[in-house]
């Protein structure tokens, strides 16, 4: 009786025991109020910097983490220049709070940084620590440029001991913002994901290999895992593996890489460094590790590019002019973008690999965002743009023209499909790739793929029951075809409402692109499946009113006339509003500049008069695709 | 004074206010005094913990610097050869005024791409 009385206890207390030591994951909250089985669009911001990270900090960016999601959730926040008080002499606000946010600072250099701020701190009295503190832009330049190399100061230690103490610090402090800001009650407003940015380089080009890492929940690894770290993305996803998704702690992450269009065509190498074609397993670790691209941001749109892989005219939207870091600075050192700077053509070269090994490397689904070095996520206005930082102009004056470079952008958006708002929902859905990307306005756009929806779903009202009943929704992969079928999509979008005061612009038509196989050549289609593009719909560009209507909901079923079951394809959907202003316009014309009259306006307003800057833009979203795959190519998959 | 002080002179007022283009990774017009601060903090810099970007920098700033150093130091020579005696001296009078106004167009510079000589040394 004795013994089964122990036996008893112990059992309890090892069951007690594997409670308390479960995943550190287990995100106690209360159930969301607002569930909803068939997903609704939330709005969010997966890249945003804060003062934490090198370069924000030395443009004189104070907000922290916490700034930044409050900011999120619809509260106003100074920025700078500040004055002798340290008053921000900018405040602003969202019109409308965002859904989700995570702070992304760069990695690479949190315990540099920190010691640098810091009197006290071990080498904080270092030469590079006083340039950092009485020449900023300098001590941008050589930090940044150490970092590049995988390299640290002397003032960190023999085994950068020093700065990797440092750093624990501000990667705390990003952990608790994250954690503050995130809404566990079961009004589920707000959610956070604690997150950093990886900030690779390919070279002395500066070529931007950078790419967010987004953990779905608070167990973490105990610091980012850096450049300086590892200088191979491949370091980076073993690294996720060892430290989070294999660590037994409950740790998920995902990477998300960015501004391919700024990586001069080495964001994803079709090959090994030695030519040596990719494996089957380097394939599957990519897959498995970046599931999603930022397709659009800050610092341009890297879909694709008009005359560099394709000729569709709609890719001259927002575009670079170079395609490395080092262009952003020196017109000197600038080169064209090609086409694998473009995420259109690594699409199509996915399936191209996928043919040969049957695993598909980069089988991306999309988002967009900021890249805000402000600590302003999802301030994507262009009528009230006032620059985002990093790699634009220093603000800390007063912007009297133009507040960034005239070819940069306020951003954009990341959207998912999510049952709620909250950690578990939406980190499922980034990796299901549910997701699209918009150019800042909230319109909402569906995709459904399957093979025989009838084609009166739209007018039946059920469109989102239909489409996941039988197919599945942008990011998935088509099922198995059935009885010689065509692959049939449904594509809707609603325009974004806006505010009372500021409706949204009407939609103006959605485009299916396909991608696909022919004699294992990629090939490439666009079409318009709704809406209408001949509509005269377009903006006053004196005072930005626009003209023509549009529509405000969009709904199509197409049924791809030319498939070919033996080809690899995959298909997403870009959704155009109609016309309307760029933030540089609304500025100029704010100033009343007229470039007929030259001398009459500022230097700093200049560049309103360059012929090759668009003076209007048609907002869009990107969907993810879905994908087909042949079963001759499916049977070789594993 | 005498013809060796007002070639020193002038050669020192173009050094300090005259602006010259710089190219880098970051382009504008400053003086070469400035040119030289730059060069001193990251040759201090590289001597500490040195590396292939950070020599880099030091020769662009440094290299430029020495060149436009050179090349002053020709103008200046010719100034005072050539030029009547008080313009050298108005030269350096007017560039000393000159340089209160935002005429630098700053790399490295945190205050803007037009500054004065008060901003870019602040």
């Amino acid at each position: 009786m004795q013994r089964a009385v122990w036996f008893g206890i112990l059992l309890a207390a090892v069951l007690l025991a594997g409670g308390s030591a479960g995943p550190a994951n287990a995100e106690a909250r209360q159930t969301c109020a607002n569930h909803d089985p068939l997903r609704r669009a939330l709005f969010g911001d997966l890249h945003v910097h804060s003062t934490y990270s090198l370069d924000a900090s030395t443009q004189d960016t104070r907000n922290t983490p916490a700034d930044a999601y409050r900011f999120a959730r619809g509260q106003s926040l100074g920025i700078q220049p500040y004055d002798a008080n340290d008053e921000a002499l900018r405040r602003i606000r969202l019109e409308r709070p965002l859904d989700f946010a995570a702070v992304t600072d760069h990695g690479e250099l949190f315990g540099e940084v920190a010691t640098c701020r810091t009197p006290g701190l071990p080498g904080h009295d270092a030469l590079v620590c006083r340039i950092y503190r009485g020449w900023p832009r300098l001590a941008f330049y050589l930090m940044n440029s150490r970092a590049s190399q995988g390299r640290r100061y002397s003032f960190c230690g023999d085994n950068g001991e020093v700065c990797l103490e440092a750093a624990r610090g501000p990667w705390q402090i990003m952990q608790e913002a994250a954690e503050a800001a995130y809404d566990r009650s079961s009004a589920c407003r707000f959610t956070s994901f604690v997150a950093y940015e990886w900030t690779g380089s390919g070279g002395l080009d500066a070529s931007n290999l950078h790419r967010n890492v987004i953990f779905a929940n608070r167990a973490v690894p105990d610091l980012p895992i850096s450049f300086v770290d590892g200088m191979d993305p491949a370091y980076l996803w073993r690294e996720l593996d060892r430290q989070c998704r294999d660590a037994g702690t409950g740790c998920d992450v995902l990477v998300i890489p960015h501004n391919s269009n700024l990586s001069a065509e080495k964001m994803w190498p079709l090959a090994n460094p030695d030519g040596s074609p990719l494996t089957p397993d380097q394939a599957r670790a990519r897959a498995r590790a970046e599931p999603l691209v930022e397709v659009f941001q800050h610092k341009g749109e890297s879909e694709c590019r008009l005359g560099t892989g394709t000729e569709d005219e709609l890719c001259s939207f927002e575009q670079l002019s170079y395609d490395s870091m080092l262009g952003v600075q020196n017109e000197a050192m600038r080169n064209l973008p090609g086409p694998n700077n473009f995420v259109r053509t690594i699409l199509r070269e996915g399936l191209v690999q996928q043919e040969r090994m049957g695993v598909n490397p980069f089988a991306m689904g999309m988002i967009a965002s900021t890249d805000t070095h402000l600590g302003t996520p999802g301030y994507v206005d262009e009528r009230r743009h006032v620059g985002h930082g990093g790699a634009g102009p220093p603000l800390t004056e007063l912007p009297t023209g133009l507040p960034d470079r005239i070819e940069f952008n306020p951003g954009g958006l990341a959207a998912v499909w999510a049952e709620e708002n909250s950690r578990e929902s939406i980190f499922a859905a980034l990796r299901r790739r549910e997701t699209f990307g918009t150019s800042g306005p909230r319109m909402q756009v569906r995709l459904f793929g399957g093979w025989g929806y009838p084609e009166d779903v739209c007018e039946r009202g059920d469109v989102a029951r239909a489409g996941y009943a039988a197919g599945v929704p942008m990011g998935g992969e088509l099922p198995e075809r059935t009885d010689g079928a065509s692959p049939t999509f449904i594509a809707t979008a609603l325009k974004d409402a806006g505010t009372d005061d500021r409706p949204g612009t009407d939609l103006q038509r959605i485009q299916i692109v396909k991608l696909w196989l022919e004699d294992g050549e990629p090939r490439e289609r666009v079409l318009d499946i709704a809406g209408d593009a001949s509509r005269a719909a377009d903006v006053d560009l004196a005072t930005c009113e626009p003209r023509g209507s549009g529509y405000a909901t969009l709904c199509s079923v197409w049924t791809d006339p030319e498939f070919d079951a033996d080809a690899g394809a995959l298909y997403y959907a870009r959704v155009l509003e109609n016309p309307t202003c760029r933030w540089s316009t609304w500025i100029c014309n704010e100033h009343d500049v007229d470039c007929s009259v030259p001398g009459s306006f500022p230097d700093s307003l200049a560049a309103c008069c360059d012929p090759s800057v668009p003076r209007s833009i048609q907002e869009r979203a990107w969907t993810s695709p879905i994908w087909y795959t042949p079963p001759s190519v499916s049977a070789r998959r594993d | 004074m005498t013809a060796k002080s007002v070639r020193r002179l002038l050669w020192l007022g173009l050094l300090v206010f005259l602006p010259v283009p710089f190219f880098g990774v970051e382009t504008g017009f400053v003086p070469v005094l400035r040119l030289f601060l730059l060069g001193a903090l990251v040759t201090g810099v590289t001597l500490q913990d040195p590396d292939r970007l950070s020599q880099l920098f030091t020769l662009m700033f440094l290299g430029q610097a020495l060149g436009w150093t050179a090349v002053l130091y020709g103008l200046a020579r010719l100034g005072e050869r050539w030029l009547p005696r008080p313009v050298p001296l108005a030269i350096v009078a007017l560039l000393a005024i000159a340089s209160l106004f935002p005429i630098y167009s700053t790399p490295f510079s945190a205050s803007g791409a037009s500054s004065s000589i008060v901003q870019i040394f602040d």
